[in-house]
């Protein structure tokens, strides 16, 4: 029943049962001879009677109203100040605080801190689940490309050996003598030493040699000598010696290899030209060659994962990374990392 | 005619090879053999002027075989053939002042 309703109902009854008993207790203490007469008594021009039904209905009413009035705004109170808390907003306080309230407010208080807290956990719960997942989830794409990578490596590779070593036999031993079957074998020859060469470059990209504690100098000098004598690619670095924060030489090696990946699979250049230098508290790496350049425009829309990878590692340290191609003549990777305290320059 | 022992656990590559260096006028593989253990046998048996061994094979590897061979045999002429360069197996195989071609 409705608050107000069922207080006004209450007040009534109440009201109704105290007149009952009065006018019973006046009636037994001053009996009436003649009942007539007290039909007949009179306030007034108000018959008694009336008086004695009507007052009691009237207190009671107006009783119950106020009284009903005076708890609705407290449980309308306590009811905002509990939606609040399920909407998790912060508890709205009415100008006008009612004493009888302190405490459940208090309590209400209490209630909304343990939610905040509990949320706040359980916030920190999902952060560190979603970091654990992303960080499995690398996991597993590291280790699955070192898998293909070995894979490739064990029977691709091993098996475009073992062309060559054919063709090499066949053009020592038996070499052909027609122009056109000479042609066609030539042709042959090159299809191989082409997927050598796509395999290394795959291999690199799926598996990228760490550097293993090697300063990046060291580790750039290594694999770019060791791609001389594996590509035929005219390979040229200038790489000067500083030194270079821990982070920042891992993801600027990656890039390096990143962008080698790319040029051996698709520019098909013939020079290669890497430096590393610093200048003015930047350190530079630079990435050259004369293949048959790319869209950058279009390559970007494309959202291509090679790029937005290299991009990514460049972000990371806080660098920056430029791309300029043109079709015909080469592209150029340009990557600017700020050099920030915490290096020793001796 | 240099005698040729070649240990590689890769068919493929077995029958390319072999068949290059057969080709050359002054060679000849006398056996091959696909994992290290059946290397270091046949090395020993047939003593062949030089072996070539691959590093990475399934049962026993270069390295191991390698050992096994020279332990027997000092004199013994192997090259290691191999294609991991970033390979830990490499640097061991260079503390062992053995050659290697990449």
């Amino acid at each position: 029943m409705n608050l107000i309703l069922k207080q006004i109902f209450t007040a009534i009854l109440y009201s109704i049962l105290l007149t009952a008993m009065t006018t019973g207790a006046l009636l037994i203490a001053f009996p009436i001879e003649n009942w007539t007469t007290f039909f007949d008594l009179k306030v007034g021009d108000i018959p008694f009677l009336a008086i004695i039904i009507f007052m009691p209905l009237l207190a009671g009413f107006i009783y119950g109203v106020s009284s009903a009035i005076y708890w609705q705004q407290r449980v309308q109170s306590v009811r905002r100040q509990l939606d609040d808390v399920i909407a998790g907003q912060v508890i709205s306080k009415d100008e006008d605080t009612y004493p009888e309230l302190a405490k459940i407010e208090e309590q209400i208080d209490k209630v909304q801190e343990k939610l905040r807290i509990q949320t706040e956990h359980v916030q920190k719960m999902a952060t560190e689940r979603a970091n654990e997942r992303e960080r499995s989830l690398q996991e597993i794409v590291v280790q699955e490309r070192n898998r293909l990578a070995r894979e490739l490596h064990d029977s691709v590779s091993q098996q475009l050996f073992a062309a060559s070593m054919m063709m090499s036999t066949i053009n020592e031993t038996n070499p052909p003598q027609g122009t056109s079957i000479k042609r066609q074998l030539q042709m042959v020859e090159k299809m191989i030493h082409q997927s050598q060469l796509e395999m290394r470059a795959l291999l690199l990209h799926l598996r990228p040699v760490p550097l293993k504690g090697k300063s990046i100098q060291d580790g750039m000098e290594e694999l770019l000598m060791e791609l001389t004598h594996k590509v035929p690619m005219e390979i040229e670095w200038k790489i000067e010696q500083f030194q270079v924060e821990k982070g920042v030489e891992d993801q600027l090696f990656r890039i390096l290899q990143e962008a080698v990946s790319n040029t051996l699979r698709h520019a098909k250049a013939t020079m290669l030209h890497v430096m590393l230098i610093e200048r003015d508290e930047t350190i530079i790496l630079r990435i050259v060659d004369n293949g048959i350049g790319f869209d950058v425009e279009e390559t970007r829309t494309m959202s291509s994962y090679g790029l937005s990878n290299m991009n990514e590692r460049a972000i990371e340290v806080g660098g920056t990374m430029k791309f300029i191609s043109i079709p015909g003549e080469g592209t150029r990777l340009e990557v600017k990392v700020p050099k920030v305290g915490g290096v020793n320059h001796d | 005619m240099i005698k040729v022992l070649f240990a590689d656990d890769h068919e493929m590559v077995r029958i390319g090879v072999t068949s290059y260096l057969s080709a050359q006028p002054d060679m000849e593989v006398i056996a091959e053999a696909d994992d290290g253990g059946a290397a270091v046998d046949l090395a020993l048996s047939l003593r062949p002027d030089i072996i070539l061994m691959d590093l990475v094979m399934k049962e026993m590897d270069g390295i191991e075989a390698t050992r096994n061979i020279m332990a027997k045999w000092p004199e013994a002429k192997i090259i290691i053939v191999t294609s991991f360069l970033d390979d830990e197996r490499y640097i061991r195989l260079w503390k062992l002042g053995l050659p290697v071609i990449c």
